[in-house]
Parts: C-alpha cells; sequence; structure tokens
C-alpha cells in the first residue's frame, strides 16, 4: 500500500469520524423524538470541486437522503457561489431547489482554508413540522407546494458568524412544534459547528491540497468499487414499469418506468415513459428521483463500499421534465419521500434484475402512513408520526430472508424506543407483533408483516395515507409480491374506518385507536424452491401456517416434522 | 398655529403623495382598485405623525406593527434598514397585509421616517388570496412574515427577498408589490430629508401642534356623550354557532374607554379578529363623523382606551386563525359600538351605522394548472348604507369593479348590476375559464347579510354561508345579492 493510499484511507476515516460524530451530536442534543429518537436524519461532508459540490463521507443515515442532499448542497453553492464567508451557515428545503419533500431541511456550513471553502460539513433533517395547512406536513389533500408547506429556498441563516436572528426567528414562526424546531436547528447548527472545528484541524494538520488529493483517491475507489460491480453485469438495456397505487386525488396507477442502459461499467437509468406529474403530493422531485434511483443501486453493491460521490459517477439519470419523476413547479411533493419514492427503487430494482438478478430485492418501502395530531394540556401541539405502524416490510434478497423492521431504504433510521415514544407523547403501543402468512413467500422470503395498534390518549386527529394496497411490493425472481397492507381508524368501536386510499382528519376521541396491518417485503426465488426446514422453522416461529406451508412452499408438515414424501409429491405436482 | 397647519400639511402631502405614488406603479388591482393599504410618517418617538388610509383595518395596525418592529430591532436599527412585518401576532391585521418602514437618519439621528401598509395577493396557505373558511390556525391562512430585515443599511436580502417569494403563488406580482412599496418609501425619505433640511425643528413641532389638535377635537366630540355607562351587544354567527360581542363605552374628560369583557371566547373558525383589527373597527364609528376634519395622527389613537380579554375572539390567542374579521367580524364591531353609542342616547343622527357587511367571492385557477395564481376577489356590489348614500364607510374607498374590467381581464360577463327593493343584485356569466370559488358571506341569525347563488349546468345552489370546495365552468352563472338593510 504506498503512502497516498494510506492518507486516503487516514483522511476517509477521518471525515467518516466527523459525519458520525455530527450524527452522534444531533442525537443527544435535539428535541424532536425524529431525531432524538427515530434518527430520521443524515450527515455528511461534502468538498467543492469547482462550483460542483461532491459527497466526501456520509455518516450511516437514511439512505433516501443521500442524493438529495448533494441536489441540496449544488443549489446551495449555486446561490451563493459569489457571496460565501468563514461562518456562514446556509439552510434549504425547497423541494425545487435540490430537495425531495418540505418537510426534508439541509443545512450546510462551508469550512474556509486560505481563503477558500474547501469542505462543507451537512445536515439533512426530516422536521416534525412545516407549517402550510396541516400539522406535521403530510397534506393528502395537497394540490400545490404551498399546500405541503413553508419552501425554504436557499437561505443563511448565519453570516460570517452571526446568528440571522430574524430570519431564524421567521422560520421558526411559521411552525406548530417551534418549541421543538428551535432545539433541532440548534442541534444540526451545533454539528455543524462542530464538523466545521474538526475539519479546520485537519487542514492545519494536513494542508489542503493533500487532503482533497487524498479525498480524491477515495473517491476513486470508490467509484472502482461500484464500476466493478457493473461491470459486472452483462451488457444491454433493461426496462421495467411499475405503479403506485394512486395520487390521493383520485388518479390511479401512476406508472414508474425504468430504462436501465449497462455499457461496460457505465451505467444509465432513463424514466421515460413514466406517468406525467399528477395532482397529488406523490410527485418526485429529480433530487429525489435520482436518491431513490440509488437507494436500488446501493442495494446491489457491496455494504462495505464507502458512500460517497464515487458512488454516483459511474451512474447517469435522466428523467423527463413534467412527469411524476420530475415534475415542474408547482407540483406538491410533499410524500415523494415515500410515494412515488419507493416505486422509483422499486423500477429500478426490476430492471436490473433482468441482468443481476442476484444483486436485488431488499426494496420495500410502501407504507401505509398515518399520522396523528392534538393539542396537550399545556396547549402544546404535538404530531405523532406512529412510526410503529408502518416500519417493516423489508424484502428478501439472494440468500437473504427479509430482516429487521426497517427496508434498507431507511438504514441508519432507528425505530424509536415505545417506552420514550410513551414519555414524549400521549400514546400507547398497545400490540406490536408479527402477523402469519403476511409476507411475500419465495426461496428466501420477505420480513413478516406485523399488526400494530397505537392508542392515543387524548383527542386527536389523524390522517392516513395508504400505498401498497392494489400495487404491492414486489417479489424478485420469482418471489412472491408482499400481501396489501391495511388501516383502521377508530378502530374496535362504531366509527371504525378501514382506510381504502386515504382519510383526512378523522377525529379520534381519547383512549382511540389506530390497527396497523403492515405487510411483509416480498419474496425472492420460487418459493418451492426454499429449504424446508427454514419453513418448519417459519411455521413453528408462527411465521406461516400449516395450510401456508403447504399451499405456498409445497412442504408439508404433520406433528411439528416436515412429512418428506408428501412434500417431495407436492412440489412436483405445483 | 397656522404656521403648523401650513408645514404639517406638507408632511401630509408626503404621506399622500406616497399612497397616490403606490397606487399608480403598483400591479395589483388590490391595491390600484381596492385601495387596500395605507401610507403613514412616525417620529423618532414612534409617534404617529400622520396617516392616509382607505379601509379602517389599518388605523392601530400601522402603529402596533411599527411598535413590534422597533422593540423587536431595538439597538439594531440602521440608516438604509428596510424592516418587515404581517403578523396579526406582531401587531397586524390578516396575515397578507404586509407593513414595510423605512428608518430615516438625519445626522445620524432616527428622525422623521415612513411605513406603508399593503394587502398583497397571496402568501401561500390553503387558498390563492389568504381566505380560508375551513382555517383554524394562522398557518393554513398564510405565511407568518415576522420582523424581518428586507434590506440591511442599504442592501437587497436577495435570500431573504428569494424566501418570501418562494411562499407565494403570485412570486411576479408580490415582486412588484415589493418594489412599489420600496420606491415610495424611499421617495418619501428624500421629501422628508428635504422637509427637515427646510424646516428643521418648525416640522416636528408641528407635528405635535396638530396631534394635540386633533387629539382636542375628539375630546370635545366626546364630551357631548352622556356620563354613563353606555353598553350593547351583537350577535352574529361562523358556521352555524353563535358569537356575541359585548361592549361597554365610559368617557371620561380626555378619553373614550371601550370594553369588551362578556364577549365570546375565540373560535375554531376565521372570524377571530386581532387586538389591532379590534381597536380600528372598535373606533371607527366614533371617528366617522369627525374622519374628513382631522389627521390621523397620535392624538386620534391617544383619545381611546380599549380592554379587550385575551383569548376572547377579539383578541384570540396565538395560533388562531383571523382572515375573515376585516371582513365579517370587523363590521359586527362597529355594529355593536354604534349600537351601544344610540343607546345612549347619543344623536342617532350623527351616529349612523357604518357597518354592513355583503358577500364576496374569492376566484382562482384550479390548483398546480398554472405557475402563478392570481386570485380575483370579487366584490361587484355593496349593501347600501344605512343613509342610502352609497356603501357603507366600513367599505373602504375601494372602486366598485367595472363590468368591462370583469370581462376583459377575466372573461365574466356582468349581465345585471341593479337595485330592486332593498336588495342590490349583481349577475355575472362566466365566459371561458374555470375557476374554484371560495365565498365569503356574513352569517347572522334570522337575518340576511347576501348570498351567492351558483348555476350551473346541473344545479343552482344558494349560498348562505361562507364556503370552499366550489368550481365554475364556462356558462356557469354566479348571482351577488347584497341586502340594503344589512347595516340595519
Amino acid at each position: 500500500m504506498d503512502q497516498s493510499m494510506i492518507l486516503s484511507q487516514v483522511v476517509g476515516g477521518s471525515l467518516d469520524a466527523i459525519a458520525r460524530e455530527m450524527s452522534a451530536t444531533v442525537t443527544r442534543t435535539a428535541r424532536s423524538p425524529l431525531f432524538n429518537e427515530a434518527h430520521d436524519f443524515t450527515t455528511g461532508i461534502f468538498d467543492l470541486s469547482g462550483r460542483k459540490s461532491r459527497l466526501v463521507a456520509q455518516a450511516p443515515g437514511c439512505t433516501l437522503h443521500l442524493y438529495a442532499v448533494v441536489g441540496a448542497v449544488d443549489h446551495l453553492i449555486e446561490t451563493f457561489r459569489y457571496d460565501l464567508h468563514p461562518g456562514d451557515i446556509l439552510l434549504v428545503n425547497d423541494p425545487y431547489h435540490g430537495g425531495s419533500h418540505s418537510l426534508d431541511w439541509t443545512m450546510v456550513m462551508p469550512v474556509f482554508y486560505n481563503r477558500k471553502p474547501i469542505l462543507l460539513p451537512a445536515v439533512r433533517s426530516h422536521m416534525g413540522d412545516n407549517g402550510g395547512p396541516v400539522a406535521g406536513g403530510y397534506n393528502p389533500k395537497s394540490k400545490d407546494i404551498w399546500h405541503d408547506g413553508l419552501r425554504i429556498p436557499p437561505l443563511k441563516i448565519y453570516e460570517k458568524g452571526e446568528k440571522r436572528q430574524d430570519v431564524f426567528d421567521m422560520i421558526v414562526a411559521n411552525n406548530r412544534l417551534s418549541h421543538w424546531l428551535e432545539g433541532d436547528l440548534d442541534a444540526m447548527i451545533g454539528a455543524c459547528k462542530l464538523a466545521s472545528r474538526r475539519i479546520q484541524q485537519m487542514l492545519d494538520q494536513y494542508g489542503s491540497e493533500p487532503m482533497i488529493g487524498a479525498i480524491d483517491e477515495r473517491i476513486q475507489y470508490t467509484e472502482r468499487r461500484v464500476r466493478d460491480e457493473i461491470a459486472s453485469w452483462p451488457d444491454g438495456t433493461y426496462s421495467a414499469e411499475t405503479y403506485a397505487d394512486h395520487d390521493f386525488q383520485g388518479n390511479r396507477d401512476i406508472k414508474i418506468k425504468a430504462t436501465v442502459t449497462v455499457a461496460g461499467s457505465d451505467l444509465k437509468i432513463d424514466f421515460t415513459g413514466s406517468s406525467p406529474q399528477v395532482d397529488g403530493f406523490i410527485n418526485s422531485p429529480l433530487s429525489n428521483t435520482t436518491s431513490f434511483a440509488f437507494v436500488g443501486i446501493s442495494t446491489c453493491c457491496d455494504e462495505d463500499i464507502p458512500i460517497n460521490e464515487g458512488y454516483m459517477n459511474p451512474v447517469t439519470v435522466t428523467a423527463p421534465s413534467g412527469t411524476v419523476v420530475n415534475p415542474e413547479l408547482p407540483a406538491p411533493c410533499g410524500h415523494a419521500t415515500a410515494c412515488v419514492g419507493a416505486e422509483i427503487a422499486e423500477a429500478v430494482l426490476l430492471a436490473i434484475s433482468k441482468c443481476a438478478p442476484k444483486r436485488v430485492g431488499v426494496n420495500a418501502h410502501k407504507l401505509p402512513l398515518a399520522y396523528t395530531n392534538g393539542v396537550d394540556k399545556e396547549g402544546n401541539q404535538w404530531v405523532n408520526l406512529n412510526f410503529f405502524g408502518y416500519t417493516g416490510g423489508a424484502g428478501a434478497a439472494y440468500q437473504t430472508d427479509g430482516w429487521g423492521l426497517y427496508p434498507p431504504v431507511m438504514t441508519g433510521v432507528t425505530l424509536p424506543s415505545i417506552e420514550m415514544n410513551e414519555i414524549q407523547y400521549p400514546s400507547r403501543v398497545l400490540l406490536h407483533e408479527y402477523v402469519e402468512d403476511f409476507t411475500g413467500a419465495g426461496k428466501w422470503r420477505g420480513t413478516p408483516g406485523l399488526v400494530v395498534q397505537i392508542q392515543h390518549l387524548e383527542d386527536s386527529s389523524t390522517s392516513v395515507m395508504m400505498a401498497g394496497v392494489r400495487n404491492t411490493t414486489k417479489g424478485f425472481a420469482g418471489g412472491h409480491d408482499a400481501p396489501s397492507n391495511k388501516v383502521i381508524v377508530n378502530y374496535g368501536t362504531k366509527d371504525a374506518q378501514i382506510v381504502e386510499e386515504t382519510a383526512f382528519g378523522v377525529k379520534m376521541p381519547a383512549e382511540g385507536i389506530i390497527q396497523f396491518y403492515r405487510a411483509g417485503g416480498g419474496g425472492w426465488g420460487n418459493p418451492l424452491e426454499r429449504d424446508p426446514e427454514l419453513v418448519l422453522e417459519d411455521v413453528k416461529n408462527e411465521f406461516v401456517s400449516l395450510e401456508a406451508a403447504e399451499k405456498e412452499y409445497g412442504v408439508v408438515i404433520q406433528d411439528g416434522e416436515i412429512d418428506q414424501r408428501k412434500t417431495k409429491k407436492i412440489r412436483e405436482q405445483i | 398655529m397656522i404656521e403648523a397647519q401650513i408645514v404639517y400639511s406638507k408632511l401630509q402631502a408626503v404621506c399622500r403623495q406616497m399612497g397616490e405614488a403606490l397606487q399608480r406603479i403598483s400591479r395589483s388591482p388590490l391595491v390600484s382598485q381596492d385601495r387596500a393599504f395605507a401610507t403613514a410618517i412616525f417620529t423618532n418617538e414612534l409617534k404617529l405623525a400622520i396617516q392616509h388610509q382607505y379601509e379602517p383595518e389599518h388605523l392601530y395596525a400601522m402603529k402596533d406593527s411599527v411598535d413590534h418592529l422597533f422593540d423587536y430591532f431595538s439597538f439594531d436599527i440602521s440608516d438604509g434598514d428596510i424592516l418587515l412585518v404581517a403578523d396579526p401576532y406582531n401587531g397586524g391585521t390578516k396575515g397578507q397585509t404586509l407593513t414595510m418602514v423605512a428608518p430615516l437618519f438625519y445626522h445620524g439621528e432616527l428622525v422623521l421616517f415612513p411605513a406603508v401598509r399593503v394587502q398583497i395577493a397571496d402568501l401561500a396557505g390553503e387558498f390563492p388570496g389568504g381566505f380560508n373558511p375551513d382555517a383554524f390556525e394562522i398557518w393554513q391562512e398564510s405565511m407568518r412574515i415576522t420582523p424581518v430585515k428586507l434590506y440591511k443599511q442599504g442592501l437587497l436580502q436577495q435570500d431573504v427577498l428569494r424566501f418570501l417569494l418562494a411562499n407565494s403563488r403570485v412570486k411576479s406580482l408580490y415582486q412588484s408589490e415589493l418594489d412599489a412599496m420600496y420606491a415610495c418609501l424611499r421617495y418619501a425619505q428624500k421629501e422628508l430629508q428635504r422637509l427637515i433640511k427646510q424646516y428643521g425643528q418648525r416640522l416636528i413641532e408641528s407635528v405635535y401642534t396638530m396631534t394635540n389638535y386633533s387629539n382636542r377635537r375628539i375630546v370635545e366630540h366626546i364630551s357631548q356623550y352622556p356620563k354613563k355607562t353606555m353598553d350593547s351587544k351583537i350577535t352574529f354567527a361562523s358556521n352555524g354557532e353563535n358569537i356575541t360581542i359585548y361592549v361597554s363605552i365610559n368617557t371620561s374628560t380626555n378619553q373614550v374607554a371601550i370594553d369588551f369583557n362578556g364577549t365570546g371566547m375565540q373560535v375554531n373558525t376565521p372570524v377571530n379578529a386581532s387586538l389591532s383589527t379590534t381597536k380600528a373597527f372598535a373606533t371607527w364609528p366614533i371617528l366617522a363623523p369627525l374622519a374628513d376634519e382631522i389627521a390621523i395622527n397620535e392624538g386620534v389613537l391617544e383619545a381611546f382606551e380599549i380592554h379587550v380579554p385575551k383569548g376572547s375572539l377579539l383578541n384570540p390567542d396565538f395560533p388562531a386563525s383571523v382572515g375573515f374579521s376585516t371582513f365579517i367580524t370587523g363590521h359586527f364591531i362597529s355594529g355593536v359600538i354604534t349600537k351601544a353609542l344610540q343607546q345612549g342616547n347619543t344623536s342617532t343622527k350623527l351616529y349612523s351605522k357604518i357597518h354592513g357587511p355583503g358577500p364576496q367571492a374569492i376566484l382562482f385557477s384550479p390548483f398546480g394548472m398554472l405557475k402563478e395564481t392570481v386570485p380575483l376577489f370579487l366584490v361587484p356590489g355593496y349593501p347600501e348604507s344605512s343613509e342610502g348614500w352609497g356603501p357603507s364607510a366600513l367599505f373602504g374607498d375601494r372602486e366598485l369593479v367595472s363590468a368591462e374590467e370583469l370581462e376583459f381581464n377575466y372573461g365574466f360577463k356582468m349581465v345585471k348590476r341593479e337595485k330592486k327593493a332593498n336588495q342590490m343584485i349583481v349577475e355575472i356569466i362566466n365566459e371561458n375559464f374555470v375557476f374554484n370559488v371560495i365565498t365569503i358571506i356574513p352569517e347572522v341569525e334570522n337575518n340576511t347579510y347576501g348570498n351567492i347563488t351558483i348555476q350551473t349546468n346541473e344545479n343552482r345552489k344558494t349560498f348562505h354561508k361562507s364556503s370552499t370546495g366550489i368550481s365554475i365552468r364556462p356558462g356557469n352563472r354566479l348571482e351577488f345579492v347584497y341586502e340594503r338593510t344589512g347595516g340595519q
């Protein structure tokens, strides 16, 4: 290993450590449970190559932020290219300025060395509210971008080290959860400042040129690894399409089409053929579309590859303007990070499955999203995203059953602790358990589906946005698709309501219950090829019923044992 | 006194000229036709030197907004700064009405400076125009613009401007309004500098002389009031819920005390009124007989002491919605004051009813269809004043929209605008476009303040309450009925 390689590893490792330290800072200092419990944010470090920023290091976070943060940083730099100073801290959330949906805010602080901006630590976070017509920012009635909430185009909240208190206060004033937001913004600012100090120390130690050289080397390493992966796929053009259930405005079966062209180690992804932009808030800005395309690609690549700009260099993503995957202002985008984000990744993976089936399969993000809001005894608004109701749904991959509660698209996001949730909200989780026969069967099956009951102890209002009902999460390589999600509000009462597509502001009295049926993921491979011993284990774990073992997997189990003879016979017959 | 009047009239001219210029260069019909704006000049002690307004809502909001801005930026105000605020909970009335202030320095000291208040066509929120019958909190009506500097020491804060414009459905119109407001303020600053140079201390002395004069006239006027409590109540409705406003009025030798104690609690509809709105509509019936004779300045404001319980309809707690306060609630505030004055045996003739709410509609293209959605604020008629001389005083100085303008700009054909018995009826045919319609209609039990009927190909529906979710297509008709007895 030559000296430059060693320096690259040291610098890269240090920057990764700084990104992780930023992440820990945000977790430990933010007020919102979305930060300190769910970790619904991502921290990273960029450098500047001309006017274009490059992702240099990223802490484990929300994968769906991957490219959206790149787009946001680029827009910030482009906007302030003649007006960037040491001590500036920049903020943006606008989907039409490199963002995804306006609930995700990106903050960046340039770090200067010899009067030039060299590196830029950044935090991208999902905020608990964003002003606008509805608490929580998910507005199924949304028909334009202003219905999604406050738009923050590139803005300085610190200028030359001085806080712009008026700008800061105006942002906070446009938020229902101002008591959290102030602290959350301060946490993001703190993380940027901490990273700035650490990076400054590194620049003093190594100098900018050796550091940039080391970063180049690291980016090239990642690029080589990704190119090696792509080059292992046969050249050709592969197309696939999938559908989002609806746009919450009455339009159904919205098509996402991906055409993947493999040419040596280059990969082109073209979304031509996808549906025109729609009335509802599922339109995906180009940054979000690109982000979800990378979600798909990243699940195909080895997990030890460092996440940086090198990941993106071999890949080109295009999407025609005016489509649901690249809408024009003022189309609403509030739900894009779930729907049609999930379908974008799915279409890419379905296309890649035609040339590299063993590399695909873990996508799952079709959420039965429901959020609840109310006002506590002190008069403060609360918004509970009911995380427990829709976590799960990870699909299977080659040689791997779907695992855990979160699919890869969420990676660093963690399931909040139920105890903390019950402290932070007037809510109780009454039930949270796996359900039999509620996932996609396959040689490797999806993670089992869940049934969840969440009770809210105060009068509340719930909006539900269903996905994965008509068009469920796909299986790959012969694996079965996932079953349909289902949500019942006012569960167990005469007002119980099964939500088919969407429900807006359903009133629930104190102690009202929402019941979620969160389907598992899609399967991978033919279920009849699943090792019968694994099927038996699933039966014992109550993931699979005896009937389904026979019907789906062709495995006959009697008295807790596999009937090998009948199993063989049935598998031959099916 | 004579010299003070002469000098002060020059100051008045600057203030009026600001408004004239604004009206001529503004692109928004809200300014050019409806005159939904006010201009003012303040002293360095933040006393109102002179104010010109074309609708009552600005009476206190101008000063209250300036007070909030200077309180917020205290110790951080410089020559060249332009300050903005549009927040009912920071001295404002409704979210879309923006106050812009240009502090002026002369030889390093803050001196007389101008301010302007303008209703902006859209500041995001749920519906274009900011009037949302379903709103129960402020964010559903519009963006909150809390005190912010648009210019800092003469330098435009480009990112702040970008932030503001991004939160409007009428970006280019909004920008032109901000430019117009800014230009008028800069013009006024130059004129004020010239006057300060020419008259020096006499200019400020004239302000205090005329402030005293306005105050004396009001004190003299209220001296006719009986030395007893005059009280009254009025009831109106919002979304079917009855709301009562109580008032008691007492006069001392130099002030009118207006107390709204007993008024109903704030509600979950946009008829709540901010404190500034309440004060304006409460004082206007008392000022109306004098309005043409005295200048609006600090002397006017000082003549009133107004108490409104916190958390009530007329002084709601944040974040209650307030969008309909000036169209609807303000009229009932003025109504209850007039009623109290009349019941107090003051001259009935002197205190004619100046209120008279009527139906209006806001029309806009379907969401997402256009890059910029300019709302049409359609008030094609009016409930006639109780004296029969035209619209009630609270209608403001807006021009009645012309049939030609409606046809030319919006593709509407006005086929009827006529008085009939106790009504004014206006009928309009939509000829070209698809519009969404919001109706804003005052509600009151056992009475009517008019209605709007929409005749589509499928049905004919008359709206007696504020509503959303209405769509009209080419060929559809709108009929506005204004009750001439509205203010009775």
